[in-house]
């Protein structure tokens, strides 16, 4: 039986047309080897029974992907009597370009002109004389989705099986240097015995074009004498010109352009659209930054307005009353006093008052997801590209600082897109200055308590000090540790789009069930190790500094008496953060929990910190030692513990000096 | 054409699809096709940070705060060698 296939791009319509043509008589299955789905149907003309194979769709027949080797070698070794190259009107260039490499096989090519209808629609002017003569092929105009043109393409398909056209498709030329060489070993491969199945003329162009499955099937055939002659063709055309890879590719991108040129007239486009015009606004020069700038300052406005005022207080409200229930339930049912006492100190004062603040985090993520989703995010990367590179930093630095915003690990991880050591070092050192998700509870906790008015405000300055400090830090790095040349890096500006709601949501889910996970685990760990902490030995004053937590506490807290916020329970809160940063608010909470006036934690906040030590611990908090996991991140990256424990102090150190130089100079200038 | 595009987007470090076809007086699919050229020629390399711990390391499990990367609309390319080489090339004008 006579074999037609279909090939063209994903979304040609191929499975339309391959419908249209075989009707009911379809045979799904496998190519041998592969997952790809093969699809065989039979088509019946004029009594006679053709079989009709559907090729997966592809843009290239390279050895690139899976669908492309089976198209390929369907097309090359199986020898269909004629292939229909399915070709989408709207988009002729980038179809084109399969043709060409349908023309190129030598095979007997009839393009099934696709989509008519949508091409008139969009005044897209085909001149199919000009198009077969550019092409020596047949075109036959379809629009497979109401079956228009499917009779002619099966009557010329027919036709041209049982050689009633005299076919004169186009040779492309690569230019007299290459097609000499091309050739020259086609010759040699002619004269050779290998047994090759591919036609020759193809096979040279191929190991011209550097094609990696070609070159190892020619290995494998005894061929290194051949490779060696392929290898000095490609040495003496690139002595005088370029890589000859480069200038086939050329050579068929040009010969598209002037088919399309000839038979293809399209409307004119609007050449500054409203998406250039933002863009131009808001990548600009100088005002790029400060769009930027004010567009996060938004954010983080509309995080507290929504997130405290509207959402944070029903949360909170209802956490409290859970907890004065479960009380009142656990009494009621005699539980052992120190379960009490766990339950309400431990689980809500302590985890409970990291919950609190899931609304804002909810709010501020969903936030960002917009921002992201709608494609502002990649122009803000561009504003800051040049900021970073003036000041000697890699472009993509602030894409791993845009990352560990969320978390420092993945924020660590993303550094590894950098190619240069000197580069990629740089920004794992700083990128712990970039304030994590998992920091947020804590400042909205000293926000509430001595800046409910300015939350927005605060917020802001915090995550934009954080980011002066690492670029300052990488600044310092560049100039003394690791010096050499910024490396090249370009980046694509994706087209604005309507942020979708699952997406933004989607993103926003993905933040808060991984906050919500961690509480349940992690944080409730160290709770409960702390809680424990805190009781024993047995017979002291839970949570008082008698307690081992308030020893331990007590001993380290002289080290941050400069900062102003030398107490015990500071330094309890601070030390468990190392462990995770959502344990510095949890622990907090746990031994304010007994605090007179309330259980509120952010009441006992106001009792022992001042305006001035809020500020300088939530510097602290910002920029000390990052948590266990971004520590171990950092050790396993760089392949060295050295970095690691460097992290560990020079983190801390900064943090320090810039807490106790903000409390200093604050309580100098008559704040408190 | 594909040199002069690796060209193009290197010496103007942010680059959209669309003004690229507007330069080139062509369509966005075709530059497309020229990116996945380059791509399979080893001259850039695409970037994917959205995806890097699904990419097998174990080692974002440290922090459940990981899953929240940002950036999945950041799409970078890096300049390999190869293309290093092709756009100093002397014959390359
Ligand atoms: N307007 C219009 N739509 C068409 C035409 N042909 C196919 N379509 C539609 O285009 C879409 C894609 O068609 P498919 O046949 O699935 O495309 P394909 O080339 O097989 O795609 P892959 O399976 O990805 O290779 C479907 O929604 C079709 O209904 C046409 O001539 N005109």
């Amino acid at each position: 039986m006579k074999t037609i296939a279909l090939v063209g791009n994903p979304n040609s319509g191929k499975t339309t047309l391959f419908n249209a043509l075989t009707g009911a008589n379809q045979h799904v299955g496998n190519w041998p080897g592969v997952t790809v789905e093969k699809k065989e149907g039979i088509l019946t003309f004029n009594k006679e029974k053709y079989k009709v194979v559907d090729l997966p769709g592809t843009y290239s027949l390279g050895a690139y992907s899976e669908d492309e080797m089976v198209a390929r070698n369907f097309i090359l070794l199986d020898r269909p009597d004629v292939v229909i190259n399915v070709v989408d009107a709207t988009n002729m260039e980038r179809n084109l370009y399969l043709t060409t490499q349908l023309l190129e096989m030598g095979v007997k090519v009839i393009v099934a002109l696709n989509m008519m209808d949508e091409a008139a629609e969009k005044n897209i002017k085909i001149n199919m004389d000009k198009l077969s003569k550019q092409l020596g092929t047949l075109v036959v105009p379809t629009i497979a989705s109401k079956k228009n043109g499917i009779k002619d393409l099966i009557r010329v398909s027919v036709e041209s099986i049982k050689g009633n056209y005299s076919y004169s498709q186009k040779e492309i030329s690569y230019g007299k240097e290459i097609d000499a060489q091309i050739e020259k070993i086609r010759e040699v491969l002619e004269s050779s015995s290998m047994s090759v199945q591919y036609p020759y003329q193809w096979v040279a162009l191929k190991l011209l074009e550097n094609d990696s499955y070609m070159n190892e099937l020619i290995k494998d055939n005894q061929g290194s004498t051949v490779l060696n002659m392929v290898q000095e063709s490609i040495d003496h055309i690139a002595a005088t010109n370029m890589e000859p890879e480069f200038i086939i590719v050329d050579k068929r991108y040009e010969f598209i352009a002037n088919i399309v040129k000839e038979a293809v007239t399209k409307p004119s486009e609007e050449v500054v659209t409203t998406s250039d015009r933002i863009d131009k606004i808001v990548t600009h020069k100088w005002f790029g930054l400060p769009i930027f700038a004010l567009i996060m300052f938004i954010v983080y406005q509309l995080t507290f307005t929504i997130g405290e005022d509207i959402l944070g207080e029903a949360v909170a409200g209802g956490i409290e009353s859970l907890a004065e229930n479960v009380g009142i339930l656990l009494g009621n049912i005699n539980a052992p006093e120190w379960l009490i006492a766990f339950v309400s100190e431990g689980i809500f004062g302590g985890i409970g008052a990291v919950l609190e603040f899931v609304p804002l985090i909810m709010v501020m993520y969903l936030l960002f997801g917009i921002l992201e989703d709608s494609g502002y995010m990649a122009r803000a990367a561009y504003v800051m590209d040049r900021i970073m590179r003036s000041l000697g930093l890699h472009g993509k630095t602030f894409i791993s600082m845009l990352v560990g915003t969320g978390c420092n690990v993945p924020g660590i991880m993303a550094t590894r897109t950098l190619d240069s050591k000197k580069d990629r070092m740089i920004a794992m050192l700083i990128n712990p200055f970039i304030s994590c998700g998992a920091k947020l509870p804590i400042y909205l906790v000293f926000i509430a308590a001595f800046f409910p008015e300015h939350g927005g405000l605060v917020l802001f300055s915090l995550y934009v000090f954080g980011f002066l400090v690492a670029l300052l830090m990488g600044k310092i790095f560049s100039k003394t540790l690791f010096k050499g040349e910024p490396s090249y890096f370009i980046m694509e500006l994706p087209p604005y789009r309507m942020p979708t709601v699952k997406g933004v949501l989607l993103h926003m889910w993905d933040k808060v069930s991984s906050f919500l996970k961690r509480a349940g685990t992690v944080i409730f760990t160290v709770v409960t190790i702390l809680w424990v902490l805190s009781v024993l030995p047995y017979g002291v004053e839970p949570h008082s500094q008698a307690s081992i937590l308030g020893k331990i506490g007590t001993f380290i807290a002289p080290i941050f008496k400069p900062a102003g916020f030398g107490t015990w329970q500071a330094s309890v809160g601070l030390f468990a953060g190392i462990v995770a940063k959502e344990a510095v608010i949890a622990t907090l909470g746990m031994v304010y929990a007994g605090v007179e006036e309330g259980t509120r934690l952010v009441m006992a906040i106001q009792e022992v910190f001042t305006p001035l030590t809020a500020v300088s611990f939530m510097i602290m908090t910002l920029l000390y030692t990052p948590c266990a996991a971004v520590i171990g991140t950092i050790r396993r990256e760089t392949n060295s513990r050295k970095w690691a424990i460097v992290t560990v102090f020079y983190t801390f150190a900064v943090g320090w000096i810039l807490s106790v130089l903000v409390f200093q100079i604050g309580k100098l200038l008559g704040f408190s | 054409m594909v040199t002069d595009i690796l060209k193009a987007i290197v010496h103007q470090p942010i680059f959209s699809k669309k003004n690229l076809a507007h330069q080139f007086h062509t369509s966005e699919p075709m530059i497309e096709q020229v990116l996945s050229d380059l791509k399979r020629m080893g001259c850039i390399q695409e970037e994917d940070t959205s995806n890097l711990c699904d990419k097998g390391c174990a080692s974002c499990k440290g922090c459940p705060m990981a899953s929240s990367t940002t950036s999945n609309t950041i799409i970078s390319f890096r300049v390999t060698e190869k293309g290093k080489r092709v756009i100093n090339q002397k014959n390359f004008c």
